[in-house]
């Protein structure tokens, strides 16, 4: 059964009315009249106590009775065949319980430094890595190759034999893990036209009044989230494994854990309470989380197998490197006529290099074409990364764009403007952008400054898709003493989500957020969306909030005859039920509680298919950034950068912004100071620590200046859309358009290190760019 | 990481655990903000042992003492301690600004200046600031004799000093200059990417001192990450003396910051190239005249 409700939908106050089916027993969804008490507001989490008195339990900070300690032994080696292992001193060294092999028959082939050979539990961390220094190895070394450009010659040594099927995890965009050829170390190219072939676009590019190529390079990322990856594996009994996991998704770690033991979903729990940041990288079990279980069943103790920082920059994830030969054309009307990408890069082991969602998915351009390629190194596997693909993509897409309008002297932001003329929301955004960032003084010529000091102010666009998983199913139990449980067996990895359920709960019920108490991260509880794609708002809220809705008119139900009226005319609002004509027949929520039939009732919500579908289906966001150059030293320091971002309706502001600063931040560092650097020589990772390792510090955080648009769609009960990943997408791209600004000198790579930075000053001034 | 430690509370208690313990297996902590990295990353097959300053309470080693004839710093002062102490902010502004320049805030409470100058890193800050303030080692031995030595011969190489297995670092001194109505000018430049956590890919520390009339009667300049060690730059710190410092004009800054750049032996490493740190060195020397 359906009914029809009429939605005031749009962006920010300009709004007009829909007509939307939904089910008869699902609340009307929020729309752009509604006047919510915490709905949009700013609401400080419900954990931030726990959290900031350390209180809060990580999965790093559990002890079980009786807990062993475990440690991998890792191949020194880029690539060799392990010939054989000698663990009989590690057996009978000290406090050993069990030795593990990875691969239990040998020959092992090693494909990159720190690939896993085999795991030691003892009782004591030190003693595990003793047991490790007891152990012999023979290898046999194999030819190998760590830079991508190498690797793509045919002379290369080849990383894999054999062809490579994609391994895909929640993160992944649909679609990555598409067949793709393989030759040598080149896996592709994955070939993507939009109106054209080849030729067509090389006709429109030709007939173009100005077009600008160049060649851009990305580095290598490691995801470095403050916890690291691991677990602690406990079996109940035979048939009953317990986890403990800093992951993204307790469900997906379980599905894994299934799979690999042969075991029922149900006797497996994983359990997140708290989780020390994740961008991508931590869905699967992986193989610490296989072999710690296989650890625990074979020493018949439970154990605690949480990576060292060195092993998080080897092993378990980063953002591939990219080489983008871009061709963009334009004529002087400053219309964009056709775009031409050209990318490779290496996941090392792993794949997942593409980055042409920029290119294909902000701009109105008729003819596109890109072929992206996969190469294969000898280096620790790439992962899903905040919005894979896209800040790569974007720095050199953006860049472009600048160049192309800096050629055609128009105004950067009016030609970005132009060329996303359809977008709705992007007008509106570039609107703000231009305000906030005072664009309008920003001195059109670059290099204007004199000194050794130069500012410059430069923009970039952002994009992003919305992504919604179905079938979640959200749980609230009222008790008769009045108490509101929500629970979902979603993790909150860092977002906020505890406090988003907690609000959505109260606004629905007329109670405040702190008077909900909010169970997650436990996979016993109902099915909740792993946290990749930005979906975990746009995933669970819905269901959340038809819960909390339906117990709302539950509550009403018990309510009406004690107050003599019918539930229809019942209201709840600060923490009462009271007839909306007469405010003098009114139950406190606890008094209507107390007469409830039993102690407690409990009601599921589902995640159903959205209502209607959104338009457009792409995340907007713009993001304007201000330097300071020194032109003695190269140092770029960025000063100030201004956010618009959409995230359809906003739920907490406060949260909001803060994955906004956090996207900034990682942007700035991705800009400026991350890069995974190998030996050639060795294949060793020189600067696997936070040392040489360098993310961007307090002090290198300049004034964030965030606007979260209003955007209304109706299409669901909470209109929640993500904004995870959209924040980090375009900064170091905005970046990149401030040092042209602010001297002259296009840096085409990153990052953007002074070192770079002087040379490309240096470039400039030979005259030969 | 696994390791031994002696903790001596006394200069006695430390003269004997110098005594009986010497060898390659052998470190001293203080603040251990290097100690532990490299305990850390260690593979030998002995069990390190640490003989732990930290619980010493000597004057000598802790205090930072102010007389007539110059300042004394006992080597477990703290990089904290330095900025805040008044006549080091005054005498030796140079200290204080590669001091504060050091680590992070958290850091500069546990580094100690003794642990800055033994750990002897081309890019020690405190070490660039005291080579330009021509620092003098005082070096207690195991026998209990005191020698002292100019920490140019200190710093011998990467992370090698002067200091043979009996002995520790108790102290540095540095003298006072006497002249009349003298003037400071001085700063400790630091060039890395981050603003803080960072080790200088480029460092210039620089005290002069002016008489009334501006001229500069003494010049004081020490280059880091550009050589083996720090270095100090006599010739170019002579080029400046018995000038007006208003009137250095172009040519001679020029000239001074190619002198300074003639000291420099740089190398191309995962921070930075080699071209980079001589451009940059040439900038910042430059740079202090275009005040």
């Amino acid at each position: 059964m359906s009914k029809q409700v009429n939605l005031s939908v749009g962006i920010q106050d300009n709004l007009r009315e829909i007509t939307v089916e939904i089910p008869d027993e699902a609340p009307r969804p929020w729309d752009g009249t509604d006047k919510l008490k915490y709905i949009g507001g700013r609401v400080s989490r419900v954990d931030g106590q726990e959290k900031t008195t350390g209180r809060a339990k990580f999965s790093s900070d559990i002890q079980l009775p009786g807990m062993l300690y475990a440690r991998f032994l890792r191949s020194p080696q880029p690539a060799a065949v392990v010939k054989s292992i000698d663990i009989s001193k590690a057996e009978s060294a000290p406090g050993v319980k069990a030795i593990l092999l990875v691969q239990e028959k040998l020959p092992m082939i090693v494909r990159f430094v720190g690939q896993e050979i085999l795991a030691v539990a003892a009782e004591t961390r030190q003693q595990a890595d003793d047991a490790l220094k007891l152990i012999e190895v023979v290898y046999r070394e194999r030819p190998f190759v760590t830079k991508t450009d190498e690797a793509r010659r045919a002379d290369s040594p080849v990383v894999f034999e054999q062809a490579v099927e994609e391994k895909k995890s929640e993160g992944d965009l649909p679609g990555a893990a598409a067949t793709a050829g393989q030759n040598g170390n080149v896996r592709g190219p994955q070939i993507r036209p939009k109106g054209g072939a080849p030729d067509k676009v090389d006709a429109a590019l030709a007939g173009s009044d100005a077009v600008v190529e160049a060649t851009y390079r990305t580095q290598v990322q490691t995801h470095s989230a403050m916890e690291t990856h691991g677990v602690v594996a406990q079996w109940q009994d035979l048939n009953h494994l317990t986890v403990w996991a800093s992951t993204q998704g307790t469900f997906t770690v379980r599905d894994e854990l299934a799979e690999v033991f042969e075991m029922p979903k149900s006797q497996i729990r994983v359990l997140t309470k708290h989780m020390g940041g994740g961008f991508g990288a931590k869905f699967g079990a992986g193989i610490y989380g296989v072999m710690a279980a296989k650890l625990a069943r074979q020493a018949n103790a439970p154990v605690r197998l949480m990576l060292d920082r060195k092993e998080e920059h080897l092993c378990v994830g980063n953002r591939p490197d990219s080489t983008q030969k871009l061709k963009v054309g334009a004529n002087s009307d400053g219309k964009l006529t056709a775009l031409k990408l050209l990318a490779y890069g290496t996941a090392g082991v792993g794949t997942g290099a593409g980055v042409s969602g920029p290119a294909r998915n902000i701009y109105e351009i008729e003819h596109i074409y890109s072929e992206e390629s996969d190469v294969f190194t000898n280096a620790g596997p790439g992962a899903a990364f905040r919005a894979p693909g896209h800040p790569q993509g974007a720095f050199a897409l953006e860049q472009a764009i600048d160049e192309l309008a800096y050629k055609l002297k128009i105004d950067p932001l009016a030609f970005r403007k132009t060329n996303t003329s359809k977008n709705e929301i992007r007008q509106v955004q570039y609107k703000l952008a231009a305000a906030k960032a005072n664009w309008a003084k920003r001195n059109s010529r670059p290099a204007a400054d004199s000194g050794p000091i130069k500012r410059g102010m430069g923009v970039a666009n952002s994009v992003w898709y919305y992504f919604y998983g179905t079938g979640f199913q959200a749980s609230i139990q009222v008790n008769s003493d009045g108490s509101v449980e929500p629970t979902n067996g979603v993790q909150d990895i860092g977002g906020g989500i505890t406090t988003i359920i907690a609000m959505v709960v109260a606004e629905e019920l007329g109670l405040k957020p702190t008077d909900i108490r909010v169970t997650i991260g436990d996979s016993d509880l109902g099915f909740g969306p792993a946290s990749g794609g930005s979906q975990t708002t746009a995933g669970i809220t819905p269901a959340v909030r038809d819960a909390a809705y339906r117990a709302r008119m539950r509550m009403f139900d018990i309510a009406a005859p004690l107050l003599g009226v019918s539930a229809e005319q019942l209201r709840a609002d600060e923490g009462r039920i009271f007839a909306k004509e007469d405010k003098n027949k009114s139950l406190t929520w606890k008094q209507v509680a107390s007469k409830m039939p039993g102690d407690k009732f409990t009601i599921v919500g589902e995640r159903f298919k959205d209502h209607i579908q959104t338009k457009p289906r792409t995340i907007a966001g713009v993001q304007v950034a201000e330097v300071e150059v020194d032109t003695e030293t190269g140092v770029v320091r960025v000063e100030r950068v201004v956010a618009v971002h959409d995230c359809g309706r906003p739920l907490d502001r406060l949260t909001l912004e803060s994955q906004i600063n956090g996207g900034i931040i990682q942007g700035i560092s991705y800009a400026l100071f991350e890069d995974r650097i190998l030996d050639r020589n060795t294949g060793i990772m020189v600067n696997a620590n936070l040392e040489q390792y360098k993310i961007a510090g307090s002090l290198d955080v300049p004034k964030i200046e965030s606007v979260i648009l209003d955007v209304n769609h109706g299409q669901s009960s909470t209109g929640a859309i993500g904004i995870g990943e959209p924040a980090t997408v375009p900064t170091a791209a905005a970046i990149a358009n401030a040092v042209f600004h602010a001297t002259g000198a296009r840096v085409r790579e990153l990052p953007m290190t002074p070192d770079r930075v002087l040379s490309a000053l240096e470039y400039k001034e030979g005259g030969t760019s | 990481m696994n390791f031994e430690m002696i903790t001596p509370r006394t200069t006695g208690e430390l003269l004997q655990a110098l005594a009986n313990n010497q060898g390659s297996r052998v470190r001293i902590g203080a603040g251990y903000t290097d100690l532990i990295l490299e305990l850390k990353g260690l593979k030998c097959e002995e069990t390190p042992l640490v003989i732990n300053l930290a619980d010493l309470t000597d004057p000598k080693f802790t205090h930072i003492e102010k007389t007539d004839a110059g300042i004394r710093l006992g080597a477990l002062v703290t990089a904290g301690k330095v900025i805040i102490d008044a006549s080091i902010q005054t005498e030796l502004p140079v200290l204080c600004k590669a001091a504060s320049e050091l680590g992070s805030r958290q850091l500069r409470h546990r580094a100690t200046l003794g642990g800055n100058l033994c750990t002897a890193s081309p890019a020690g800050d405190i070490a660039a600031a005291l080579v330009a303030l021509e620092a003098r080692c005082e070096i207690l031995s195991a026998d209990g004799t005191l020698r002292t030595l100019a920490l140019t011969d200190f710093l011998v190489g990467v992370r090698k000093t002067a200091l043979r297995q009996d002995e520790v670092l108790q102290s540095v001194f540095i003298p006072t200059r006497k002249s009349i109505n003298k003037h400071l000018l001085s700063d400790f430049l630091k060039v890395g990417t981050r603003r803080s956590m960072e080790i200088a890919v480029v460092s210039l520390a620089y005290q002069f001192e002016l008489d009334a009339e501006e001229i500069i009667r003494h010049a004081g300049i020490a280059i880091g990450s550009v050589a083996p060690t720090v270095k100090f730059v006599s010739a170019a710190g002579e080029f400046l003396v018995g000038k007006k410092f208003s009137s250095i004009g172009a040519v001679a800054a020029d000239k001074f910051a190619a002198m300074v750049c003639a000291e420099a032996t740089p190398i191309s490493d995962i921070r930075a190239s080699a071209w980079y740190r001589r451009e940059v060195l040439y900038n910042i020397s430059r740079g202090i005249f275009d005040k």
